[in-house]
């Protein structure tokens, strides 16, 4: 196995992908509920593009773990067999979806009601990306991935920063009025809470199995050290987040310096979810 | 499916020389890759007081593990690629061509039989000599053993003559892949998931 470090593509992978899902998937529920009426905004135009583009950017840097870059679409080959086929086919389905969908957004707008069926289509593939997602690492033989603390991260991840990125869009565009910026607040609390929640429940998980490595001491101050980066950096990112969305008038800095620490704290629990891998056999060093 | 081969590891002979690792590494000029078979070094003990006196009671013994062509391979299932795959005569064999290095199967096997070979940019692993075999011969590493502490051949043979014990420490509960490795334990031999004894040169493997 090569090391975390060269693990890096996998790390902004699974980093940038779950938050460009979820910001779709609220944006959706947003647009398809009508909760106000500059809604659309939020799919069209710059906001729209800059999700599908980060969204691809994503997508095309997990192709640089590979050992070959350019064979990457050979990953497709065992689709329906492989969950890790499964979340590739569903990652390149759900960024042509909304590309499509941004592209043909303004015109299906002028045409009426008719923009919310594809627009709950590319949620659904935002959906189905990070089920897909959740179950590609679950392997019977890697115990700390196989756990479900490690497997509903990417969930977590979608959502967390989906609401964040969404409430900075609204900050910035000086979008939505208080009702539904304590609505997106209160879902940020609820999904901080699975955050906090979810860092707890993996280090049970870590602590049981790192115990036949010899390193095990030196490996869980570690995780305790970067666990507790990660519940600092959640629970004041959305704290800082919060108050940027609160205030009299929304405060974009705020705002903006919550959702970097709460993408921090993400990206953390990305490396640990390769740094504290364990296997039930042989360590990987 | 036809045969089944396997290997059997004599715990209690094996001293830990590495001349089937070196046999394997010439054999398939692997250079930069890492070793396809690989001498893992199991010790624990402890310190025991008697008296007034200390007595320490540690072991080590040595296991030559690679490939164990799984009943129920794990590197295949995770493969995006179809590279990895179980054949008629039992060997997991691994498709350079169709390999796209991204590691999962490395990830997932118990035995770190598949190894990223950084020339190559695939993956590459212990197909158990196939080619020897087809013309009657035994792999290499086997045929190297100053100890004649490896054979090969039939795994139900095998297992007829020496049993099926394969739970050995620090190798993982065969439940898991269902490996085709039938081992002779060492006389302080641990049994799997124990901490009593732990993988002393994981680093070197």
């Amino acid at each position: 196995m090569r090391s975390v470090v060269s693990e890096w593509p996998l790390v902004v992978f699974t980093s940038v992908a779950p938050l460009c899902a979820g910001a779709w998937i609220v944006t959706a529920l947003l647009a398809l509920f009508d909760v106000f009426p500059e809604v659309t905004l939020l799919t069209t135009g710059f906001t729209g593009t800059f999700f599908c583009l980060l969204l691809a950017a994503a997508l095309a840097c997990s192709t640089l773990h590979l050992g070959k870059p350019a064979a990457a679409l050979r990953a497709f080959m065992r689709l329906g067999n492989s969950a890790v086929s499964n979340e590739v086919f569903a990652g390149v389905l759900f960024v042509v979806a909304c590309c499509l969908y941004v592209l043909v957004s303004q015109n299906l707008i002028a045409a009426g009601d008719m923009w919310k069926i594809p627009l709950a289509f590319v949620a659904g593939c935002a959906g189905l990306f990070v089920l897909f997602q959740c179950l590609a690492y679950r392997m019977r033989t890697v115990p700390t991935w196989h756990s479900p603390s490690f497997s509903v991260e990417f969930a977590v991840i979608a959502l967390l920063g989906g609401v964040v990125a969404e409430g900075v869009i609204l900050c910035g565009g000086q979008l939505g009025d208080g009702t539904v910026r304590q609505g997106l607040v209160v879902a940020e609390v609820l999904c901080c809470a699975a955050a906090v929640f979810v860092v707890h429940a993996q280090g049970a998980v870590v602590a049981k199995n790192v115990r036949r490595r010899r390193d095990a001491y030196r490996l869980l101050e570690q995780w305790n050290v970067l666990g507790a980066v990660r519940v600092l950096a959640i629970v004041a990112g959305s704290t800082l987040w919060a108050f940027g969305m609160l205030g009299a008038s929304a405060s974009l800095t705020w705002a903006i310096t919550g959702a970097a620490l709460v993408m921090a704290a993400i990206v953390a629990g990305r490396y640990s979810f390769y740094r504290f891998y364990a296997n039930v056999g042989l360590p990987q060093d | 499916m036809g045969k089944q081969y396997g290997f059997r590891v004599n715990a209690a002979r094996c001293t830990g020389c590495k001349t089937c690792e070196m046999a394997c590494r010439d054999a398939y000029q692997l250079g930069e890759t890492p070793s396809f078979r690989r001498v893992c070094e199991a010790s624990g003990g402890t310190w025991m007081q008697e008296g007034a006196a200390w007595h320490h009671q540690v072991f080590t013994y040595y296991l030559s593990i690679a490939c164990n062509h799984c009943d129920d391979p794990v590197c295949q299932q995770v493969c995006p690629s179809g590279a990895m795959r179980k054949q008629d005569d039992g060997f997991v064999v691994l498709d350079s061509h169709q390999c796209i290095g991204c590691g999962s199967c490395a990830f997932a096997c118990p035995y770190k039989a598949p190894s990223y070979s950084r020339v190559l940019r695939v993956m590459r692993k212990c197909d158990g000599c196939r080619a020897r075999v087809e013309e009657g011969r035994v792999p290499l590493c086997v045929e190297a053993c100053p100890m004649r502490a490896l054979e090969f051949g039939e795994i139900d043979e095998i297992r007829g003559r020496h049993g099926s014990q394969c739970d050995v420490a620090p190798l993982p509960p065969g439940s898991y892949t269902r490996p085709n490795i039938v081992i002779t334990s060492h006389r302080h031999g641990c049994p799997s998931d124990t901490a009593q004894c732990v993988l002393a040169n994981g680093k070197e493997i």
